[in-house]
């Protein structure tokens, strides 16, 4: 299920500077890794061993530029 | 069912349509946020991320144009999920499209029209900053 906590503090975190450009892994209200999709693709691994009953939220966080896709 | 109503995200000054989608592969469950995108032909994941949430490429190789020039794609499948309050929307067996070069200049999650869109009649209201996704009751054929 989606997790709203999980989404409220992306929510919150998206306007903050400190990940800005970054990928994150959000868990339980907390940011749990956070930088390259590289970076978080090796603690995946690592969080659903720890938290295997956790539904973890990867998002992007965009710097702050007009986005084309 | 009823409509999926959501407000776009403000990211570092911009408003943008990203929703939260819930991807199952296999047993692993990952939410993501994924960017509501009428441009892109099919839903996209970065390599990277695709492998973080466990899709299994299947899929052949294929090219396709993006912002930064031509690029490389293999594809896999997932169930997505979206949730608003009590309503459910599960999208089965959903291809999803992985980006194989690192340097595509495309470095987020992408629900594009084919796989995503044809399930839903999709109303995006810009003044308003919300998006809404009214599910159909079939979807359209499947072209991939």
């Amino acid at each position: 299920m989606v997790m709203e906590s999980n989404f409220s503090t992306f929510s919150r975190i998206s306007e903050e500077r400190k990940f800005e450009g970054q990928w994150v892994v959000i868990l339980k209200d907390k940011v749990v890794a956070n930088g390259t999709a590289k970076d978080v693709k090796e603690r995946m691994n690592l969080i659903r061993k720890e938290y295997p009953n956790e539904v973890p939220m990867i998002a992007k966080i965009p710097k702050r530029v007009l986005q084309i896709v | 069912m009823t409509n999926l109503n959501y407000k776009y995200v403000l990211e570092r000054g911009f408003c943008r349509p990203k929703i939260p989608v819930l991807v199952s592969v296999e047993g692993n469950q990952t939410e993501v946020m994924g960017l509501i995108d009428s441009g892109s032909d099919f839903v996209l994941f970065p390599k990277d991320i695709a492998e973080a949430v466990g899709i299994k490429l299947t899929g052949k190789e294929e090219e396709a144009d993006g912002v930064g020039g031509r690029i490389k794609c293999k594809s896999g499948l997932a169930t997505l999920t979206l949730r608003r309050g009590n309503q459910v929307k599960r999208l089965r067996n959903t291809r999803i499209h992985v980006l194989m070069d690192e340097e595509s200049g495309i470095d987020e999650i992408l629900l594009g029209r084919n796989n995503f869109f044809k399930h839903f009649k999709i109303e995006f209201n810009e003044n308003a900053k919300r998006v809404k996704l009214v599910p159909t009751r079939r979807p359209l054929t499947e072209t991939q």
